[in-house]
């Protein structure tokens, strides 16, 4: 089910600003890549890139190519809307369907898609629940609206949300940099568990942070991916000057 | 001019309590002279406060000047008929008996059906305008459909008169007659081309731009990060729209509803000139009505007798009463999304 | 994933998301095709029979032909006129009180009974204006027309003016009152003129809107086929006119209806189109360019 990606050249330009320059990194499965960089140096833009969001901002141009195991997603006869349901995204603010109850918000993607029907849409609310350590919280007020819940269940929340979709890879923008430091840390605990069967990238600003949850570690600076590799290495032994100014705390 | 600014500090409160002091200073004579002549401070701080509160008044006066004119001008109807005048359905200027239902019912029912047909086109213009047409396009197709609402409304009734009128008499109530939805109660035997139906077509065409551009507004109000939530999920971008942003402004497409249909109301000109005038008490959309702009427009100015003019004037009463009750609630709801929208 | 390989029910769901943007496309006809339809006749009838003696000449019997609508063309500038005489004061004093002293019982009362009287149907200002002035006078005027559509007038001006006030960012007032300027002087030269094009726009909105109006008009001004003698006369106006006209039973008083149209439709569609670059400049300029 977890899927490899690999991207090559891949460019993404808004106007005559050029956010992404030209990146080839490849992504293993069943992993956790982070990527760092200071603000503006284009993580998110970059990760947008992987699930085509992008075809949704009228000024961004995507160029170069992503494959998502051999298909390039980019290809013609590629529909984004299938895509995204093998490559599924938390955002950086949880944002759960104010309108939806905390059931209609896992159901509501199963359901367009045809993946589960009554008794098995039961099920399935169950195991995404379980799988994001929220069930045991929300089991007695699952008709309740997603917005009684704490910032840090609403963003398990919308992780169980992108599960249910049975994605194959796994984004994730920053998702705990709205959350206190007790929930950010179920999130990483939730991360280290969907490993297991998931392909994860995920774009955050806090260096411990991907330290302690990631195989591999990517340092972006100013659209331009300047270092890639294992975590452990790039941590301790960064080829990269920047690198090393960065992760050091010298600038960013 | 020295003398006019230590009292002017007094009077400027409004809580800031260090300027007038440095004001009374700096202007003192040591300043350069102005060479203009500056009302402002000819007039003093105090005058100036006042002169704007008096226009500010003046539009207070004006709607309490408003209210008492409908209700001693109509004062006759009420003490006569009491509030049955409402449900009175007589109306004879030569045997003076008055009643107003005819009137309220034909109003009633062109500015609904002018709602129900206004309000899923403007919600397809506002879902066109803000989640799918290309940036290029968006502004000047908000121009053309503002347009639509700076057409006076007694160019849309000439229109009426001479264009629609015809065509409704001769094709569309006809073919509309034809299909099963001729079948609906309130359609009956096609016959004149002034009709409830004209005049709701008229109204629907005219209340587009208002609904349009509120429920706009409702939709950009959105959070964007709902729909990318949907989007992210595999939602079609229609499905997206559907679930995260159209779910999310409901209450503001409801009150843009509830304005456009307090717009219909009121519209006057349109509605006179191609609703039919026949006093007639009918739920059947292919039959001539009469309205309650209408009315007054057409026998105020000639109406003879007190208790004719009363009547009128009774309905303009109920009337601004409805417009009134409708505005108000649809504001108030605007104005509670909006306040959560910031 | 490709188009051929696709499951049906994501073809399916494609498919409805077309549907339903084609149908957002029709909507958007449904509105457009109205529009270009009017404007289509009125410009077509209304052309054919605009003529030099239409804009400059009085009416003529309809068993006759030919006549113009120039005393009608006269009494609405001079109707309309009044209006902006007696609105513009009221209605930007009014927005200037809601916007800087407004926290109190009057400047909020201001404010709701601005937005009750901007949904106040025409027709109950022309009932109103005829209870007050021209009962009272004993006649039709052009005066009691003015102070009418004034009544229409006065809350758009309030609350276009308040809102562009409340546009001008605070740091302007505290730039003004740093250097010593007081409260009124701060209003009138700084905060005004930085908002006066969103005022003027907001006059020119009013304008638009109050020329078009018919029904506050039919028993205030009447109508006249004359010169108009004097503000407390009653007058020709172009809506009126084209009303009467237009529900006469002479074809030659129709096709004139019709070009009355195009000099109505014409001098509304100038003001919102200036109005709306106006408005379009002045953002531009604030913007830096």
């Amino acid at each position: 089910m977890a899927e490899s990606m690999r991207t090559r050249a891949l460019k993404v330009s808004f106007g005559k600003n050029e956010a992404v320059r030209g990146v080839d990194m490849d992504i293993e499965p069943r992993s956790v890549t982070a990527i760092i960089g200071p603000s503006g140096c284009g993580k998110t833009t970059f990760l947008r890139a992987l699930n085509r969001m992008h075809d949704h901002t009228p000024a961004a141009r995507v160029s170069g190519s992503v494959f998502l195991g051999e298909e390039d997603i980019y290809a013609n006869g590629i529909n984004p809307v299938e895509l995204r349901t093998r490559v599924g995204m938390v955002f950086q603010r949880p944002n759960p369907f104010p309108t939806m109850s905390i059931r209609g918000n896992i159901t509501f993607a199963p359901k367009r898609h045809g993946l589960a029907r009554g008794r098995e849409l039961d099920e399935l609310v169950e195991r995404v629940l379980r799988q994001a350590a929220l069930w045991d919280e929300v089991k007695d007020r699952l008709d309740h609206s997603a917005t009684s819940l704490s910032g840090g269940q609403q963003q398990r929340l919308c992780i169980a949300r992108a599960l249910a979709v049975r994605p194959g890879v796994l984004l994730m923008d920053e998702p705990a940099s709205a959350l206190d430091p007790t929930a950010t840390q179920k999130i990483e605990e939730l991360i280290y568990e969907l490993k297991k069967e998931y392909t994860i990238v995920i774009v955050t600003h806090n260096m411990q942070q991907a330290a302690r949850v990631s195989d591999y570690t990517a340092f972006f600076y100013i659209g331009d991916l300047v270092e890639f590799g294992e975590t452990d290495a790039v941590f301790t032994n960064p080829r990269e000057e920047q690198t090393e100014a960065y992760i050091t705390g010298r600038f960013g | 001019m020295t003398g006019a600014t230590p009292e002017a500090a007094r009077t400027t409160s409004r809580g800031s309590v260090g300027e007038p002091e440095v004001t009374s200073k700096v202007l003192s004579p040591g300043s350069p002279p102005s060479r203009r002549f500056d009302l402002a401070r000819h007039l003093g701080e105090r005058w100036f406060r006042y002169a704007t509160g008096a226009m500010a008044l003046i539009v207070v006066g004006l709607v309490l000047l408003v209210l008492q004119q409908l209700w001693v001008g109509s004062r006759l109807a009420w003490s006569e008929w009491g509030l049955s005048f409402i449900t009175r359905t007589a109306w004879n200027p030569v045997t003076g008996e008055f009643g107003a239902l005819p009137f309220i019912v034909g109003t009633l029912l062109t500015s609904m059906m002018a709602l129900a047909i206004a309000l899923p086109v403007s919600l397809g213009i506002a879902i066109l305008l803000t989640e799918y047409a290309p940036r290029l396009l968006r502004d000047p197709l908000i121009f053309v459909v503002e347009l639509l609402a700076a057409v006076p409304s007694v160019v849309y009734g000439l229109w009426g008169i001479f264009v629609l009128a015809p065509l409704m008499q001769q094709r569309l109530m006809p073919a509309i007659a034809a299909t099963p939805l001729g079948r609906l109660p309130v359609f009956g035997e096609p016959g004149t081309g002034y009709t409830l139906f004209t005049a709701s077509l008229i109204l629907a065409i005219m209340i587009i731009p208002i609904i349009a551009s509120l429920s706009r507004e409702a939709l950009i109000s959105v959070p964007r990060d709902q729909k990318e939530a949907a989007l992210a999920l595999g939602a079609t971008r229609w499905e997206a729209t559907r679930f995260a942003v159209l779910a999310s402004a409901r209450a503001g497409i409801f009150s843009a509803a509830v304005l456009g249909l307090g717009r219909a109301l009121g519209e006057t000109m349109a509605t006179t000139m191609t609703i039919g005038n026949r006093v007639n008490l009918t739920f059947d959309y292919f039959e001539s009505g009469y309205s309650m702009t209408a009315i007054i427009t057409n026998e105020l100015r000639e109406a003879a007798s007190e208790i004719h003019i009363h009547s009128l004037v009774a309905i303009g009463l109920i009337l601004f009463i409805l417009s009134f009750v409708l505005n108000t609630i649809g504001r108030l709801i605007l104005m509670r999304t909006r306040m959560r929208g910031a | 994933m490709t188009g051929v390989g696709m499951p049906l029910r994501l073809r399916a769901r494609l498919f409805r998301d077309a549907v339903l943007v084609a149908l957002c496309v029709v909507a958007l006809a449904c509105a457009v095709v109205p529009l270009v339809w009017v404007l289509w006749d009125v410009v077509a009838v209304g052309v054919a029979n605009l003529s030099l003696e239409f804009l400059t000449s009085l009416p003529a019997p309809p068993t006759i032909g030919g006549g113009g609508w120039a005393n009608a063309i006269v009494g609405s500038v001079v109707v309309v006129g009044l209006a902006a005489a007696i609105g513009i004061p009221v209605g930007v004093g009014t927005g200037i009180y809601m916007s800087e002293y407004g926290a109190n019982p009057l400047g909020r009362s201001a404010r709701f009974l601005s937005e009750v009287m901007a949904g106040l149907p025409s027709i109950v200002a022309g009932v109103v204006a005829y209870g007050v002035i021209v009962v009272t006078m004993g006649q039709f005027s052009a005066l009691s027309g003015g102070i009418a559509l004034s009544l229409l007038f006065i809350p758009i001006v309030a609350i276009t003016t308040q809102e562009a006030l409340q546009m001008i960012p605070k740091d302007q007032r505290e730039a003004s009152f740093a250097l010593g300027v007081s409260e009124a002087p701060t209003t009138l030269r700084v905060i005004l003129p930085a908002a006066m094009g969103n005022v003027l726009t907001g006059v020119m909105i009013a304008t638009a809107r109050v020329v078009g109006e018919t029904a506050p008009l039919l028993f205030t001004v009447f109508n006249s086929r004359y010169w108009m003698e004097g503000l407390d006369r009653p007058t020709a106006t172009i809506p009126v006119n084209i009303y009467s006209y237009a529900i006469s039973p002479f074809e030659h008083w129709h096709e004139q209806a019709w070009t009355g149209a195009f000099v109505l439709v014409t001098m509304v569609l100038t003001l919102n189109v200036a109005a709306r670059t106006l408005w379009a400049r002045r953002a531009r300029f604030m913007a830096g360019r």
